[in-house]
């Protein structure tokens, strides 16, 4: 999942300051889980932007605004409006911002932080659980995700800021991850694995644009 | 003239004592070479990097001008806080150029508990992955990416451990890791605690690398307590009131209540750790190195 949280209304209405008509565009996925882009966030918006003195066309969660084939085909249902806009206002992850430009052709514009991929706890609780660092190491540490858990992102912890089992550069009464990946192979008998050493990342795969093309 | 032997050589064959001095962020490298000459005679020196400190004068460097003004063998520390995997190789050629090749690996703090806060974390490498990768540039002469430096280049490579952290099994863990990559040697961070280093070296007894322990002095009460509060650190009490008193004095008289204070301490202790087996020891005594040479004098006596 995508985790997003609202811009504050102060920073939306900056952003917004040169356009007045206004489409707003929510997603049905991640920020309607996040509960930043879902139907009822969507609503809220077009009142706040009505009340700002906007003029909003049209609104629509579109199911996967990441996915440009899905916006080019729900936009069409509001084609007319899309073309009169001044700018499109997304509730959604960078992503479906981008892609929602993309398949417009119009100014695009993010109503929502993206801050990191997480795990859904419950609603309201959302919790880091990859930084896509691209040679996923999971079934090497007990399925704890060292560059995340670590905050340090040694792939051969632990290290001297640990006291007592917990992370001492966090603080929060965090546990350090190498210590539970230890406790992990010790508890199943697999010390061993422990001291099989994780190469250092490649850096180079994160330069550029990424991408998956088959 | 003075024999030059590697650390490794006498690392193993008696008692070992070593000196440690800080590198500072300052321009003046004349300090240091003075600090590390008033240690008298130390069998070697560890050039480290100042806690909590970043931006000290780099490490390589000042070990390159400390040996080449003291014709002491230097041990320089480096950290993976601060430099990628590329800067790491560029300091040890450099360091090896100016006659360095024993090093001192240590993850390094975390910056965000340094004075630079804001500082981006590097950590290209962890220390295991350093360890590894100075093995490789020793043995073959190339960096890991195959990248020829030149003939073997015979470095000596060692690494910290914290002989009181708990869990210790996972310290131990962590050192078995490096050792069979290969280990020359173990420096201990400083502990007061021979309980502490009796157990450390029941755990990393078998990993059959020589452990220096590290031994760490106290200028005044203040630097005792700040010591104190890191919870793996405890400062022995009749060492603290020994500080305490000292601190009621004025001028030269505190000055030497402080040293006896921390003589009486550590002759003992000193005594102890080399009856108990151990490498060697590492003195550090922050802005008073001149207490070095007179510990490890009456370690002689
Ligand atoms: S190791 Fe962590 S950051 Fe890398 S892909 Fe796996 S979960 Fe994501
Ligand atoms: S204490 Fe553990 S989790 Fe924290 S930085 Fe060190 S190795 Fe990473």
């Amino acid at each position: 999942m995508i985790i997003t949280v609202a811009k504050s209304d102060e920073e939306v209405r900056r952003a917004l300051e040169p356009y007045r008509n206004i489409v707003v565009i929510g997603c049905g996925t991640c920020a309607t889980i996040c509960r930043t882009g879902g139907e009822d966030q969507v609503k809220e918006m077009v009142e706040k932007l009505v009340r700002w003195g906007k003029n909003v066309l049209a609104s629509m969660v579109v199911e996967s605004p990441c996915d440009v084939r899905i916006d080019r085909r729900d936009l069409k249902r509001i084609e007319d409006e899309v073309k009169e806009a001044d700018a499109l206002l997304v509730m959604s992850c960078g992503v479906g911002v981008q892609a929602v430009g993309e398949a417009s052709g119009k100014r695009a514009l993010a109503a929502l932080d993206t801050v990191f991929l997480g795990e859904v706890e419950h609603i309201g609780c959302f919790v880091e659980r990859c930084r896509e660092c691209g040679f996923c190491v999971l079934n090497e540490t007990e399925g704890l995700c060292p560059i995340v858990l670590c905050a340090k992102g040694l792939m051969n912890g632990p290290c001297e800021d640990m006291v007592n089992g917990k992370c001492g550069v966090v603080k929060d009464d965090v546990d350090c991850v190498w210590v539970k990946v230890w406790e992990r192979m010790k508890s199943e008998g697999r010390e061993e694995d422990f001291l099989r050493v994780n190469p250092p990342l490649d850096r180079s795969v994160k330069v550029g644009v990424g991408r998956v093309v088959w | 003239m003075v024999i030059m032997l590697e650390l490794r050589e006498f690392l193993g064959k008696g008692f070992t004592l070593i000196g440690q001095v800080d590198s500072a962020r300052t321009v003046d490298a004349g300090a240091i070479v003075s600090a590390v000459k008033s240690m008298g005679k130390v069998q070697a020196v560890i050039v480290s990097e100042p806690q909590g400190v970043l931006g000290a004068a780099n490490t390589a460097v000042v070990s390159g001008i400390v040996k080449r003004e003291t014709e002491v063998e230097v041990v320089c520390q480096i950290t993976c806080r601060d430099r990628n995997r590329a800067a790491l190789v560029s300091d040890v050629l450099a360091a090896k150029m100016l006659g360095v090749d024993c090093f001192l690996i240590t993850g390094g703090g975390h910056p965000k508990l340094s004075d630079t806060p804001q500082a981006m974390a590097v950590f290209d490498l962890d220390p295991a992955q350093l360890v590894q990768m100075l093995k490789h540039l020793s043995e073959k002469g190339e960096t890991p990416a195959g990248h020829k430096v030149s003939g073997p280049l015979n470095l000596c490579v060692g690494a910290m451990a914290s002989p009181a952290t708990s869990p210790i099994d996972v310290e131990a863990k962590r050192l078995e890791r490096m050792a069979r990559i290969g280990l020359d040697f173990i420096v201990t961070y400083p502990t007061f605690s021979l309980e502490a280093l009796r157990s450390f070296k029941r755990e990393v007894k078998q990993l059959n690398v020589p452990v220096v322990v590290g031994v760490r002095m106290l200028p005044d009460v203040r630097d005792a307590r700040r010591l104190n509060e890191d919870p793996r650190v405890t400062v022995p009490p009749e060492l603290i009131d020994a500080l305490e008193r000292a601190e009621r004095l004025k001028g030269e008289e505190k000055v030497e209540a402080c040293l006896e204070a921390n003589l009486n301490f550590f002759e003992g202790f000193l005594k102890a750790i080399k009856e108990e087996g151990f490498a060697g020891c590492s003195i550090h005594a922050p802005g008073m190195e001149h207490a070095v040479g007179q510990l490890a004098s009456k370690l002689k006596n």
